[in-house]
């Protein structure tokens, strides 16, 4: 944020017609491209996808600001909040519900509240539009802002971190695994070999047969009283023909693994 | 593994023993399938117009285990998980999680068809229904993405937005 309004520049900062309506709403459109771009690190909690805004998106909307600013005797908050996030913004969000999402963040910060200087941006008491004042007033207010943020910063709830502690805590474990040896020593020690066979043999014992259809339930595949069958059974056929079909699917490469390994047929790529 | 077997478990059951009390979602291949089986089956029974018709969401104050009886039209549904809120008993809506929990189970929902324009929205948070949690999927013919399965509105006393700002959806499975 400090380095968007160091790139705003003192001429700029002061050059509105409405210089209190500009430096708060400018401030929420920093506060709002910084909470995006952040709530990206939480994964599918934050964003469904991880989207690339740039700064030329920042840059667009403040220049529309100003011009709706200057033009309209009032501020249009709906146009602006249109132009923004659905426009500028919204133009890289190609899911519908980050759609949805980025309005509502844009929301928050565009509106007729954020003149108040009581009004805060978050739940926490520290995160508000600084009163007017000078570029050097508001860059100080930033400074003083915590380094380290609550993920509720971004309207998150304080448990997305732990979203985010995992995914970090996976990758190191994750890297830690690669480096470990494949076969541990020792005469007694089973091959890796043996150790797939027996997982193999155990699991092909007690494999399920496939779902026999024509052993149904009669309600299950009911006739309705134009005599088709009814819409469920349509259903629940459709999903037993793929249930079938995987339990065929594993239940012919345990038998070929176990040959494999016993040498009588070729150990295929897939196999391996 | 063992979820394939459970999974096959309760397709047999269905199967052998006609439909079950609550259907538990997350068996199926393709949910969405399922939604559009269930409003047919009330179109034709009430000779309505398919795609007048929508679901209204009744969150029923107990999990699985303790459903005794199906519903009359429409269908139970259990096996959800809620992400980044939860549902309160008491108040019998959505409020926030409770700290360091992330991830909860959802009780049963009951899926009761109805006309689309008589379905009320007022007070209620429009709740994504995922299959997983990596909730992105490829962009699908129905316009939604693979991953997404519904709408599920749920009544909540905060404004809906305050849910889309916390991520706040439901899901199919949990990762482990």
């Amino acid at each position: 944020m400090a380095r968007t309004f160091g790139d705003l520049g003192e001429a700029r900062y002061e050059e509105c017609t409405k210089p209190k309506e500009y430096k708060k709403l400018v401030f929420a459109l920093a506060y709002f491209h910084a909470a995006i771009l952040e709530r990206r690190k939480y994964g599918a909690i934050g964003w469904n996808i991880a989207y690339q805004w740039m700064n030329s998106d920042f840059d667009i909307s403040e220049q529309q600001l100003v011009m709706y600013l200057n033009e309209q005797p009032e501020v249009p908050y709906a146009a602006l909040n249109y132009l923004t996030a659905q426009v500028n913004y919204g133009g890289r969000v190609t899911d519908d519900k980050d759609i949805r999402l980025i309005n509502a963040m844009l929301k928050k910060y565009y509106c007729p509240e954020i003149m108040n200087d009581g009004y805060k941006l978050s739940k926490l008491e520290t995160y508000y539009a600084p009163p007017e004042g000078s570029l050097e007033d508001t860059l100080n207010y930033i400074s003083g802002l915590p380094l380290d943020e609550d993920p509720e910063v971004f309207g998150l709830h304080s448990n997305a971190n732990m979203a985010y502690e995992f995914k970090l805590v996976g990758e190191f474990t994750d890297a830690i695994l690669v480096l470990q040896p494949r076969v541990s020593g020792g005469s007694a020690a089973r091959t890796p070999e043996q150790i797939v066979q027996a997982m193999a043999v155990e699991f092909r014992e007690t494999w399920p047969d496939n779902m026999e259809p024509a052993k149904a339930h009669a309600a299950t595949f009911a006739a309705t009283f134009d005599g088709t069958m009814n819409s469920l059974g349509v259903f629940v056929g459709q999903e037993l023909a793929r249930f079938n079909k995987l339990l065929s699917v594993i239940r012919k490469q345990l038998d070929d693994l176990n040959a494999a390994i016993l040498g009588t047929v070729v150990m295929s790529q897939d196999l391996e | 593994m063992a979820d394939l077997l459970a999974r096959v478990e309760f397709m047999s059951d269905w199967l052998y023993n006609g439909p079950p009390k609550a259907f538990w979602l997350p068996c199926f291949f393709f949910p969405q399938g399922f939604m559009t089986a269930t409003l047919q089956t009330y179109a034709r029974a009430t000779q309505t117009a398919i795609d007048t018709l929508a679901f209204r969401t009744n969150v029923c104050p107990l999990m699985a285990e303790a459903v005794t009886e199906g519903p009359e039209v429409g269908v139970n549904l259990h096996g959800l998980y809620m992400q980044g809120a939860k549902w309160d008993f008491g108040k019998a809506c959505v409020e926030d999680s409770d700290p360091k929990l992330a991830l909860v189970r959802f009780p049963v929902i009951w899926l009761e068809p109805f006309p689309t324009t008589d379905i009320s929205t007022e007070g209620t948070y429009a709740c994504p229904l995922y299959k997983t949690s990596v909730r992105a999927g490829e962009l699908s013919t129905t316009g939604h993405s693979t991953n997404f399965v519904l709408f599920l509105a749920l009544p909540s006393k905060q404004h809906g937005d305050y849910w889309v700002r916390r991520g706040a959806a439901l899901l199919c499975m949990t990762d482990h």
